[in-house]
């Protein structure tokens, strides 16, 4: 068992433009009504946050992508067991949406493991992001809990003057806790990151890597060897360097092109709506679903860079995203973004291109959506230069979710992890330095 | 939507285009643009806005062109000034014109000039979504404002009045109001010249400005600073490169429709006039301040633990109290650098590193200045540039005035502190500022730094002196942290000791602009 967070997201077409409706209807219904009996991901502990949304047809050169029901869960531990919690709290809910949907068996309506069947071929594969990694939701409340309760006994305690050595205040409040036990006897438990945790977020990563460097180091030395194995290795490794090279040029052309038009802005009316969907407090959710540039090259590509992407997310720490996911559907022809961030969605996005550190990657990930400005050499130029023509896409592309769930709302991920060390610090063996600093942390 | 296909499409090879030509200019156009953009005259002690109500456009019109005419609405440009406006080479008063977007729509602006200004000033500062961000709740609520809210006439325009002497501006008004026809004073808004630049909590204010480039050497801004890197004209006046070395949205109108060629031709389509040259937003806010609740609440709560300091003065630890909330002492000087009690009458200074309080120990994460401006401090643990490159897109001009007298005349915490009754007197601040992007700066500001609950990875807090407490969800964010060895020391339930009163956005537009405008349709 880890403790690893991932991202759940199902993909399924509606069978009719009509359905479109129907399917946002119940999903906004679910969403006013969090304790409802048919989809309630409150009872899931393994499920961090839900959204559920219905994507509009959107235009491919000639082909319409059809109007699409995506269903995100960010979910802690196995994805069986996440699975199996969601059929079991929510099928009822689970069905009331998906029968809309191409290729809903009828048997799915009444048999749990058809749906569960449905579900995972419906799966598709995401590059997810986490910023607050190895805790469940349960654990994410419970930790906010014992943070107000020592906040509330040390400000008690101020007015009446609190012993000031370290060790004493800290003994304290240990006691305190320990005087509630029926509340937080968990607590004085500290939670391990298990060998298991570390390879399934970095594993991957590190077997992509070990291969990549026998590969490079193999194609080094067959320049200088000429015996064997290190023959046809040279002669893969020319191969691969003609089509990086072909690949290059292929992309290079497709970025100049100038028969790709940038986005205009949205129409105020619009934009209003996007902004006024963004009201909650702390933690908001932005979902962004759009065509990409013409060309078999960009799709490929952007493929490509999710992969990779994909690998390198659990290195990564974006302090305003709590959770970030980006998907190809549609055959790679569409891009879906979807995040779970402090602050509003504009301020959100502002916040990456603000900083020189993360233009490059905007470029990078959402270049290839249509609209964009022009990218150089996949990097370059693009929302770095045109800061408007890459919020335009952004808005152009943003679809307000019918249904948003998150167990996280009012605390960053900062607050949370801040949260757990405290948690980990509480009855750990610290020496003076470290009580000092735990000390801060409240 | 279609001119707007272009303009964003060629944007960036147009701009360059424009940078080999004679249009790009580096320095700032201060024949064209209005005074306040370069100076908050500061010299004329005496300032008096009216808000007005346009009633008869055409008389509106007639007496905006005879002060055009006149050279009578104050430009940048010292030597462009107006001799009557001049005493000994001296600024002897200044006038200013602001309008709202209703107000250019009264004036006869057509809609399709009115939809190239920015959504949040078409919208206004009232639109019920803007009040979330702004955190405009509750007694701060538009439903409540005195004006320019959901329930009270239509600004349509502001008259900024300023003068060196109280008598000179009250000749200034008294002539004003008898030849300006056509219009309905909706409020009129005094100031008051506080001693030492103090606003009313008895707090040096307007310490630190943002070093705007593209004016002379000489001006008192770039000398007063001496900053080797301004931020770019184009984040403050509209027609010139901001810090992305773009240009923000400007209001345009196709060339066709100025045929008095008034107007420079837009740096992105040369389709287009550019309306919005040497023009920029203002913001404008009144602010009430709640002096003898922020002491009394200062006074109550400031007892500090320790037993040492216990001895200590009420009004010492009040103070101290005080100062962690604003970040500075009331005689200017930041806790950054003097953390002291007895540093506390230090002069102001301006350039603060907050990684040198890393622990925020000195100054608390959520005091006002750290807030309101974080400098190096945002993204910890990746140095301060990724942060100082963010806060440079985020700046405000502060043009604020003092309103209503003082609680104490000195003003000094000392004297306040001694008071036992509020007085009942309302007091505050014009808060004014010039941003030309609304949403980037100056909400951006309101939403992500002041009344976020968890800046700087704090919990249920906002800017202890301006943020507001009652948040979207009806619950209330009002702690302060002060972090502290051993413990930190926690301040709950903080009341609000402000209330926006009332607000609007404004254009502020170039002097040939607002020749276009006043002209237009004739």
């Amino acid at each position: 068992m880890h403790t690893v967070h991932s991202g759940f997201s199902v993909v399924a077409p509606l069978k009719t433009c009509k359905d479109e409706k129907i399917v946002k209807e119940i999903l906004t219904g679910l969403n006013n009504d969090p304790g409802n009996n048919f989809l309630p991901f409150s009872k899931s502990p393994s499920t961090l946050s839900a959204s559920g949304i219905v994507i509009p047809v959107q235009p491919y050169g000639e082909e319409n992508l059809p109007a699409t029901l995506l269903l995100f869960t960010s979910y802690c531990g196995s994805f069986q067991n996440h699975l199996d919690e969601l059929i079991k709290i929510g099928a009822p809910g689970l069905r009331q949406l998906f029968q809309y949907c191409i290729d809903f068996p009828p048997d799915a309506l009444t048999c749990d493991q058809t749906l569960k069947k449905y579900l995972i071929s419906h799966r598709s594969p995401d590059t997810y992001y986490s910023g607050i990694q190895h805790i469940s939701s349960t654990d994410i409340k419970r930790e906010e809990e014992l943070r107000k309760e020592i906040s509330e006994f040390l400000c008690q305690n101020q007015q009446n003057g609190i012993n000031n050595k370290h060790g004493e205040i800290r003994k304290q409040i240990q006691k305190h806790i320990i005087e509630k036990k029926d509340e937080f006897l968990w607590a004085q438990e500290q939670v391990k990151i298990t060998f298991m945790d570390y390879w399934v977020l970095f594993g991957p990563a590190i077997l992509y890597s070990f291969l990549l460097l026998i590969l490079l180091s193999g194609l080094l030395i067959s320049i200088k060897t000429n015996k064997g194995i290190f023959l046809y290795l040279r002669f893969i490794g020319i191969i691969l360097l003609a089509l990086i090279a072909f690949f290059a040029i292929k992309f290079r052309l497709n970025e100049l092109d100038k028969n790709q038009k940038i986005a205009d802005q949205p129409n105020y009316d619009r934009l209003r709506t996007l902004a006024a969907s963004q009201n909650h407090l702390v933690i908001n959710e932005m979902t962004a679903a759009g065509p990409l540039k013409k060309g078999w090259i960009r799709r490929a590509l952007l493929r490509s860079v999710l992969k990779i992407v994909s690998l390198v997310t659990g290195l990564v720490n974006i302090t305003t995203v709590v959770s970030a996911r980006w998907l190809s559907i549609d055959r790679g022809k569409r891009l879906v973004f979807i995040s779970n961030y402090a602050n509003m969605s504009e301020s959100y996005v502002r916040d990456f291109i603000d900083r020189r550190s993360s233009q490059k990657m905007i470029n990078l990930l959402f270049g290839h959506c249509e609209g964009y400005p022009p990218t150089k050499w996949l990097l370059g130029e693009g929302a770095i230069n045109n800061l408007q023509g890459f919020m335009n896409v952004v808005q152009t592309d943003q679809h307000v979710a019918q249904l948003w769930y998150c167990t996280y709302n009012h605390l960053s991920a900062d607050n949370i992890k801040n949260n757990r060390k405290i948690r980990n610090g509480l009855f750990a063996k610290l020496g003076r330095k470290e009580i000092e600093k735990w000390l801060r942390l409240l | 939507m279609a001119c707007l296909q272009n303009w964003d499409g060629k944007r960036l090879k147009n701009g360059y285009a424009f940078y080999k030509t004679k249009y790009f200019m580096k320095t700032i156009d201060t024949t064209d643009t209005q005074g306040l953009i370069v100076r908050g005259y500061k010299e004329l002690k005496a300032a008096y806005f009216m808000l007005l109500h346009i009633t008869d456009k055409k008389e509106v019109k007639s007496y905006l062109n005879s002060l055009l005419d006149k050279n009578e609405i104050t430009p940048g440009n010292r030597q462009q000034i107006n001799q009557s406006q001049k005493e000994g080479g001296e600024i002897r008063h200044a006038i200013q014109i602001a309008f709202t977007s209703k107000g250019f729509k009264v004036l006869g602006l057509a809609d399709n000039i009115l939809s190239t200004f920015s959504r949040e000033f078409i919208e206004g500062m009232d639109e019920t979504f803007r009040s979330q961000i702004l955190g405009d709740l509750g007694n701060s609520g538009p439903e409540n404002w005195q004006w320019g809210g959901c329930n009270t006439d239509d600004v349509h325009l502001m008259m900024l009045l300023y003068a060196k002497t109280p008598s000179l501006l009250a000749d200034l008004v008294i002539k004003h109001k008898n030849e300006f026809h056509g219009v309905k004073i909706i409020k009129e808004l005094d100031t008051f010249d506080t001693p030492e630049s103090k606003e009313h909590f008895g707090f040096h204010d307007g310490i630190s400005q943002p070093p705007m480039g593209g004016l002379p050497v000489s001006s008192s801004v770039s000398k007063k600073y001496d900053i080797k890197d301004p931020i770019k004209p184009g984040e403050f006046v509209l027609g010139y490169l901001n810090e992305y070395n773009q240009y923000c949205k400007s209001p345009h109108v196709n060339s066709t429709d100025d045929a008095d060629n008034l107007l420079p031709v837009s740096p992105e389509n040369n389709h287009f006039k550019d309306l919005g040259k040497n023009g920029t937003y203002l913001i404008y806010r009144q602010i009430k301040q709640d002096v003898f609740n922020f002491w009394k609440y200062l006074k109550e709560n400031s007892k500090e633990p320790v037993k040492e300091d216990f001895k200590k003065p009420q009004i010492e630890a009040a103070i101290r109290l005080g100062a962690k909330m604003v970040g500075r002492w009331p005689a200017g000087a930041t806790l950054v650098k003097y953390p002291e009690y007895k540093d506390r009458d230090k002069k102001a200074d301006i350039m603060i590193e907050y990684s040198k309080d890393r622990l925020g120990e000195k100054c608390p994460f959520g005091a006002h200045i750290r807030r309101a401006n974080p400098r190096d401090q945002l993204f910890s643990g990746r140095g301060g540039d990724d942060s100082k490159q963010m806060i440079r897109k985020h700046q405000l001009l502060r043009r604020g005035r003092v309103f209503g007298k003082p609680l104490v005349a000195s003003m000094h915490p000392e004297d306040i502190l001694l008071v036992k009754e509020d007085d009942g007197v309302e007091r505050g601040l014009h808060f004014i500022c010039l941003s030309a992007d609304i949403s980037r700066q100056f909400e951006f500001v309101q939403n992500v730094w002041i009344n976020n609950p968890v800046f700087g990875d704090l919990y249920n807090e906002v800017d202890p002196v301006i943020g507001t407490r009652l948040n979207s969800e009806n619950s209330y964010n009002n702690d302060l942290t002060c972090p502290a060895n051993p413990t930190q020391r926690k301040y709950k339930n903080i009341p609000q000791f402000t209330q926006v009163l009332g607000g609007s956005y404004f254009f502020l537009p170039g002097i040939k602009a607002l020749k276009f405008i006043v002209n237009f349709g004739h």
